[in-house]
C-alpha cells in the first residue's frame, strides 16, 4: 500500500510544478499541518492534509486549518476518493485532491471567512523563517 | 419536588510550583489540597507553608503502589532512581527501601512469611506511612513559618490546616483475587491501629474490570468498618468510558453511602461531579489536568501545553480545538469572572461581537497558561455550587440537551470535540434521578 511519505512526494511535485512553493510539516499550535504552499501569484496560503484512505480523520483535521489558511484541502490515494461525501466538503469549503501517479483536484476549496489572524501571522512567520514568502512576486 | 442539597468537596492535587500561587490567590474555589508524598519529601518547608497559607483541609497520598509497579517508572532515563522516589522509599521504612534500593519491585511474597503475613515488614511501612502524615499536624508549631511571618513587613494571616484523613499504604490490585487487594486490606487493617484519634481512609486502588464485575458489594463490605475511603480506579477517564463503566463506578459509590461512609475519588471530573447526588463526597484533581491516572503512566515532566475547559462539553480540550469549538459556537463563549474580564478587554480593544473570528483569536491571544486554569477553577466551583442547588434530573436533563446541540462536532473535529460522552452520563444515570 502507498504510504503518506510517498503520497506527500507526489503532491509536493505537482504544486511544485505549477509554481508553488511548498513546505511539508508545518506547525500549528500542537499540530502540524502535512503540506503547505503558497502561490507567487496570490497572497494566498494553502493547507494540505494528505490520507491514504480515512478521509473522516483528514476532513476533521482540514477543518482546523480553516483557522488559518486562506484554501484548505484533503488528497486521499485514488482508490478511496469516491467514498468522500463531495457535498460535506463543499459545504465547508474544503477541497479534494485524488493522488496516484500524479494529482487531480477534484474539488476546488471554497472561501474561508473562518481565519483567526494570529494563527494565520504564525504561519506566515514560519514560512518566511523557511524563504517561504506570501504575497505576490514579481 | 424534594432536591438533594449536596455540597461536593473538591480538592485540588498540588502540581507545578505556579498552582501554589493560583490556590493561594483563590481560596474560596476549592476545598481541601492533596499532597503526593514523594512530592512532600521534596518540597517540605514550602509545602507547610502554603498548607499554613491557606489554612484547608488536607491529606497526603503515600504513593506507596509505585513501589509495586515496574521498577521503570521509578527511573530517570539515565538509569538511575528519581530522587524524589529515592527519598519516599527511605520513608517508607528500611526495609521496603532495601528491596527497591536492591534494583526491584515490591511482591506479595514480601509481605508473606512461611504462609502467614509478615508482620514485621506490614507494621514498619505502616508506621512509617502513618508517621510521616501526622508529623505535619505539628503545623500549629511550625517553627520557619513563625520566624517567615516575624520578619514579614506585613502582617500575614495564619491559618490553621487541618488534616482531613490518614491514608494507610495501598497498593493497586487488578482483581480481588489478586494478592494485593488483599495485602492492601491488611495494610489498612495494621495502620487501622495505629491512627490514634485521627480518621483512616484506606484507598482502594483497582482496574476499570474490577467495575464490572460482581464484587462491588464485598468491597464495600471490606472496608465498611473504616471512617471513610477513597476510590481510585486506574486509568478511568469520565468522558471517554462506557457505560458499563460508568455504571460500576456509580453502584460502588452506593454500596459506600448505604454503609454511610464517606467515600472521595483520588481523580476525577465532571461525572464524579455527578456522582455527588448518589453519595460521592469528593474528588481531587489537578487544576485542568490530571482527572485521571493510570498506575503505571509515567511522569513525564517538562509541564503540559495550554489547555482550556469547555463548560458546555465538560472536558478540556487544546487550543486549536478551543478555537475551533468556539469558531463554530461562539455564543458558548464562556462567561466566567476570568473570561468576562477578557472579553471586556477585548470590547475595550473595539473588536465587537459581530467579528467573530478576530475576537476568538484576541481572546486565545490573551489566555495564557495561569488564566486557563484560574477559568477552569472558576468553572468547576460554579458547576459544583448548580449541582449543589439542583436536582440530579434537571442536570441530565441539560447534559443531554447540551449534548443535541453539540452533536454535529463530532463529524466536523472527531474525537476531541466528541460530545457523546453528555449523553453516555445521561443514560447511566437517568434511572437514579
Amino acid at each position: 500500500m502507498i504510504s503518506e511519505e510517498a503520497m506527500s512526494t507526489v503532491v509536493e511535485r505537482f504544486l511544485r510544478d505549477r509554481g508553488f512553493d511548498v513546505l511539508p510539516q508545518v506547525p500549528l499550535k500542537t499540530r502540524r499541518i502535512d503540506l503547505v504552499c503558497v502561490s507567487p501569484e496570490r497572497p494566498q496560503i494553502t493547507a494540505i492534509e494528505l490520507k491514504v484512505k480515512d478521509w473522516k480523520s483528514a476532513f476533521q483535521q482540514a477543518m482546523r486549518y480553516r483557522l488559518c489558511a486562506d484554501a484548505v484541502y484533503i488528497a486521499l490515494w485514488h482508490d478511496h476518493v469516491h467514498r468522500v461525501p463531495g457535498t460535506l466538503l463543499g459545504e465547508h469549503g474544503v477541497g479534494l485532491m485524488k493522488v496516484d501517479s500524479s494529482v487531480e483536484v477534484v474539488q476546488l476549496a471554497g472561501s474561508n471567512h473562518s481565519i483567526q489572524p494570529s494563527l494565520r501571522m504564525s504561519i506566515e512567520s514560519y514560512l518566511a523563517k523557511n524563504r517561504l514568502y506570501v504575497g505576490i512576486r514579481k | 419536588m424534594l432536591v438533594r442539597m449536596t455540597i461536593m468537596r473538591n480538592f485540588y492535587r498540588l502540581g507545578v510550583a505556579a498552582e501554589k500561587t493560583l490556590l493561594t490567590k483563590n481560596p474560596g474555589l476549592y476545598q481541601g489540597v492533596v499532597i503526593a508524598a514523594h512530592y512532600l519529601t521534596y518540597f517540605q518547608t514550602s509545602t507547610e507553608n502554603f498548607l499554613a497559607t491557606v489554612g484547608k483541609p488536607f491529606f497526603v497520598d503515600p504513593m506507596t503502589y509505585v513501589f509495586a509497579r515496574p521498577m521503570s517508572l521509578l527511573m530517570k532515563e539515565t538509569g538511575s532512581m528519581k530522587a524524589t522516589f529515592e527519598r519516599l522509599s527511605r520513608v517508607h521504612g528500611r526495609k521496603l527501601a532495601r528491596i527497591v534500593s536492591g534494583g526491584r519491585s515490591l511482591a506479595p511474597n514480601d509481605f508473606m512469611r512461611n504462609g502467614n503475613w509478615n508482620r514485621e515488614l506490614m507494621t514498619e511501612i505502616s508506621a512509617s506511612v502513618i508517621r510521616f502524615q501526622t508529623r505535619l499536624l505539628a503545623l500549629q508549631k511550625l517553627t520557619t513559618l513563625e520566624r517567615l511571618l516575624g520578619l514579614a513587613d506585613q502582617p500575614i494571616a495564619r491559618q490553621t490546616p487541618h488534616l482531613l484523613c490518614l491514608i494507610p499504604p495501598y497498593f493497586y490490585a487488578e482483581s480481588l483475587a489478586d494478592d494485593w487487594y488483599g495485602i492492601s486490606l491488611e495494610l489498612a487493617a495494621t495502620a487501622n491501629e495505629l491512627k490514634e484519634n485521627q480518621s483512616l481512609y484506606p484507598v482502594v486502588c483497582i482496574s476499570k474490570t474490577v467495575l464490572l464485575s460482581q464484587d462491588l458489594m464485598k468491597i464495600a463490605d471490606d472496608y465498611k468498618e473504616y471512617d471513610g475511603v477513597m476510590l481510585w480506579v486506574s486509568g478511568f477517564e469520565d468522558d471517554r468510558e462506557g457505560p458499563d463503566y460508568l455504571g460500576g463506578l456509580a453502584e460502588l459509590v452506593k454500596a459506600f453511602r448505604d454503609r454511610n461512609k464517606p467515600v472521595y475519588s483520588m481523580y476525577g471530573g465532571y461525572f464524579h461531579m455527578l456522582l455527588s447526588k448518589l453519595g460521592l463526597t469528593g474528588f481531587c484533581s489537578s487544576i485542568c489536568y490530571g482527572e485521571s491516572k493510570d498506575v503505571d503512566r509515567r511522569a513525564t515532566g517538562g509541564g503540559f501545553p495550554l489547555r482550556y475547559y469547555l463548560p458546555h462539553l465538560k472536558t478540556k480540550v487544546s487550543e486549536i480545538d478551543s478555537r475551533a469549538y468556539y469558531s463554530t459556537y461562539a455564543d458558548h463563549l464562556c462567561r466566567c469572572r476570568v473570561c468576562s474580564s477578557i472579553a471586556e478587554r477585548i470590547r475595550s480593544e473595539g473588536i465587537t461581537k459581530a467579528e467573530v473570528s478576530r475576537l476568538i483569536d484576541r481572546f486565545f491571544q490573551i489566555l495564557d497558561m495561569e488564566l486557563a486554569k484560574q477559568h477552569f477553577m472558576e468553572c468547576r466551583f460554579i458547576e459544583l455550587s448548580d449541582l449543589a442547588t439542583c436536582d440530579l434530573r434537571s442536570r441530565l436533563d441539560d447534559l443531554l440537551s447540551d449534548y443535541k446541540q453539540l452533536e454535529p462536532l463530532a463529524p466536523r473535529f472527531g474525537r476531541s470535540l466528541d460530545p457523546s460522552h453528555l449523553r453516555t452520563w445521561w443514560e447511566v444515570l437517568k434511572d437514579s434521578a
